[in-house]
């Protein structure tokens, strides 16, 4: 006869101590996890009660839908556009910081101050400002003798320019890079140059095969933040010119809470959670081929 | 035994009468709006100077900001939870009525609120809804143009002749050819919408865009056509500016850096942001002119709209109190000078007459609203106004703005996303 496990009445305790995230999980986000996918298959959308209509939300999503398209490539652009950008970018101004020189945690801490606004409506109001047509961005490029670009203005333009945004928060990506390196054996360094390896060589074939389970840990999440982007758009420009950067959170949002289709919108949802899961097993797969772990073990 | 229970009961039923009475008397009542801090401020002094005349009533304000209003009103309605008196969005309406009897029809209550200080014509147009009066416009909002008459006067302009769509292109063309760096119109995607694609179909067709008599749109594909032909022509001619340079200022007008230069001699407005236009740019000298009307329109597609409606819950258990506040709301003196114009101009001649008197409410404005209660166009809230519908509107403007393709290609694109729209509605 199967044993029933008991709790003690320390394992109680624990409980009571997580019960306060555990019942926020449950009740913040399973429930509405849960919710949606139930909302997925149904009409609803607050005037009338709930109706199921089976996979009529997906299939209009995906055969009558063109604007999902559209916004479905548009989010894949911005993600190919910012993931790589701010990981390299990151990386690089990591690999400086990376030095003994004096005052050099006051300007790691400038670097990371940016991330530290990460999402935030204010800084999307002042991006705003920076590259509208008469900013500070076309001023400069004056002075150059540039001609001014319509940053926000053109259709083609305008997910370049929230995706320097996205790029521009590189600091937790950063410090994540900065640690990383720290933890590379001298060493190994000291090997690589007595075998008479130029710096760049060292960094290429030492340094970076060394991190890559970090920049792969950067990889799978700043993957998943480019895929939801909403803020940016929302508030830079509104998804437009000509719906330019109207991403996927952005249409999602205007089906739920403009057009009040709820059922339709927890759909939308739905379809992004599966490109996400898709895009990470995806990540995780091609991991065994360039990840290296210390201990030898490859994943 | 029966004698002392007799007289027992006997004395007890003056107390229960009374207390009856008492009931009767002490009511509750709530009200609900969204709005801004200024908004909130004065609709609880106006509930403060009732309630200290009206001792045995109690108002209590349920009040925030717009955001979400929809949603917990649409769950209280169907709940049966909403409050007395509520504000309502006049777009929302229509659904409200298709989906239940939620209101009270004020007709029935004339004898209790007083509505002949209304334009009778303006309410039967945005009040009345599947043929009850049930909501009663706060205000008066009305599309305008706005004029900075020092830059049209020293480029030449004749701007107090009656616009015509034709003419607004030649006035545009008049700019152009005097200072290239100038513009006729200071507009956007939405502007463009409001005030040229749907009165200009509604001046063809004499029906809002999308009927809601019919569900259907109200236009074939030759009049779409018209109309997008005329808006491209606007953009070739620079009667606006380029979109790619006015994008990044839709919804905000007065932020545009030309506006606040002086660089535009009109702007398309509605009432309530004629003041935030005039304080852009503080070295102009203003006026409001009529907006464009076609010579041989059906009617003048343009109309003045409110910009909320308040109505009086069905569930409500003290109606006439509700009138008696609403009475008091719109037409005592006293309470036009504290609401003044925040939920726009007054609806209410009588309090619109006081807040010009006392300066209140900027006399332009004012002439802006007074020139829109003589258009006749229909009210169009209901499909049009839907957040789909007009989204497709919008896309449609700003395709013709960036010159993607053929005005008949879009035309079609558009007609074939509005019918499909519409089927799923």
């Amino acid at each position: 006869m199967r044993k029933v496990r008991k709790y003690s009445p320390r394992d109680m305790k624990g409980l009571i101590y997580i019960a306060p995230w555990l019942i926020g999980l449950l009740v913040f986000q399973m429930y509405p996890f849960i919710e949606s996918f139930i909302y997925s298959f149904a009409d609803f959308n607050m005037h009338k009660s709930l109706q199921f209509v089976g996979l009529k939300n997906y299939i209009r999503l995906f055969t009558r839908d063109r604007e999902f398209y559209s916004s479905l490539f548009i989010t894949l652009r911005y993600t190919v556009f910012t993931v790589p950008g701010k990981i390299v970018f990151a990386l690089l101004i990591a690999v400086i910081l990376n030095r003994d020189i004096k005052g050099i945690n006051v300007i790691r801490t400038v670097y990371y101050l940016p991330s530290l606004l990460s999402g935030s409506v204010a800084v999307s109001i002042l991006w705003k400002l920076m590259f509208m047509g008469d900013g500070v961005i076309n001023a400069m490029l004056g002075w150059l003798g540039v001609p001014p670009v319509a940053w926000l203005g053109s259709p083609k333009v305008a997910l370049t320019t929230i995706s320097m945004l996205e790029i521009w928060q590189f600091g937790s990506s950063m410090v994540l890079f900065l640690a990383a390196l720290k933890q590379v054996p001298h060493e190994l360094h000291e090997a690589a140059e007595i075998d008479g390896a130029r710096k760049a060589r060292v960094f290429f074939s030492v340094t970076l095969p060394m991190i890559t389970p970090i920049i792969f840990f950067n990889l799978i999440m700043q993957t998943i933040t480019a895929l939801q982007n909403f803020t940016s758009a929302f508030v830079i420009t509104g998804g437009g010119p000509m719906k330019s950067t109207y991403v996927l959170g952005m249409k999602l949002y205007t089906e739920a809470f403009k057009n009040y289709k709820m059922g339709y919108a927890s759909a939308i949802s739905w379809v992004l959670f599966a490109m996400i899961l898709a895009v990470t097993l995806l990540l995780f797969h091609s991991s065994s081929m360039w990840v290296h772990y210390s201990d030898g073990e490859e994943m | 035994m029966k004698k002392v229970l007799a007289m027992l009961l006997a004395a007890l039923m003056p107390c229960c009468t009374a207390a009856a009475a008492g009931a009767e008397d002490q009511v509750t009542l709530r009200f609900m709006w969204w709005g801004g801090d200024a908004r909130h401020e004065a609709t609880i002094q106006v509930i403060e100077k009732y309630m200290e005349a009206h001792p045995n009533v109690v108002i209590e304000p349920e009040f925030g900001g717009s955001d979400g209003y929809f949603e917990k009103l649409s769950t209280q309605l169907y709940s049966g939870t909403a409050a007395d008196i509520i504000q309502c969005g006049t777009g929302w309406m229509p659904d409200f009525m298709q989906k239940g009897d939620f209101f009270v029809n004020f007709d029935e209550y004339r004898d209790k609120i007083d509505l002949t200080n209304f334009d009778e014509g303006y309410l039967q147009n945005t009040g009345v809804f599947e043929g009850k009066l049930v909501g009663l416009p706060t205000g008066v909002a009305s599309n305008t143009i706005l004029v900075n008459t020092k830059l049209a006067d020293e480029l030449g302009l004749d701007y107090q002749t009656q616009l015509t769509w034709d003419r607004m292109l030649e006035l545009g063309r008049q700019v152009q050819e005097k200072d290239a760096d100038k513009y006729l119109f200071n507009t956007d995607a939405k502007q463009i919408a409001y005030q040229i694609v749907r009165p200009y179909i509604m001046q063809l067709t004499g029906r809002p865009f999308i009927d809601n008599e019919t569900g259907a749109r109200s236009f074939d594909k030759d009049q779409l056509v018209e109309v997008l032909d005329f808006v491209r022509t606007c953009y070739d001619s620079k009667v606006f500016q380029p979109a790619e340079e006015s994008a990044p200022f839709k919804d905000a007008l007065n932020t545009n850096p030309k506006w606040i230069a002086g660089d535009f001699v009109m702007a398309h407005c509605v009432s309530s942001t004629i003041t935030p236009l005039v304080s852009a740019y503080p070295d102009g000298v203003y006026d409001v002119i009529q907006v464009p009307l076609k010579e041989d329109r059906l009617n003048d597609g343009f109309y003045p709209n409110p910009p909320q409606l308040l109505v009086v819950s069905k569930n409500t258990k003290n109606v006439d109190v509700c009138m008696d506040f609403l009475n008091y709301f719109y037409n005592d003196p006293e309470a036009a000078v504290i609401l003044r114009d925040h939920r726009s101009v007054p609806a209410v001649s009588t309090a619109r007459q006081i807040c010009v008197e006392n300066n209140l409410i900027d006399p332009i404005v004012s002439k802006s609203v007074d020139i829109s209660m003589g258009l006749n166009g229909v009210n169009e809230m209901g499909l049009t106004t839907n957040s789909e519908v007009e989204a497709a509107i919008l896309d449609m403007v700003e395709n013709v703005a960036y010159g993607t393709r053929s005005t008949e290609e879009i035309a079609d694109e558009t007609i074939q996303l509005l019918d499909d729209i519409l089927a799923n509605l």
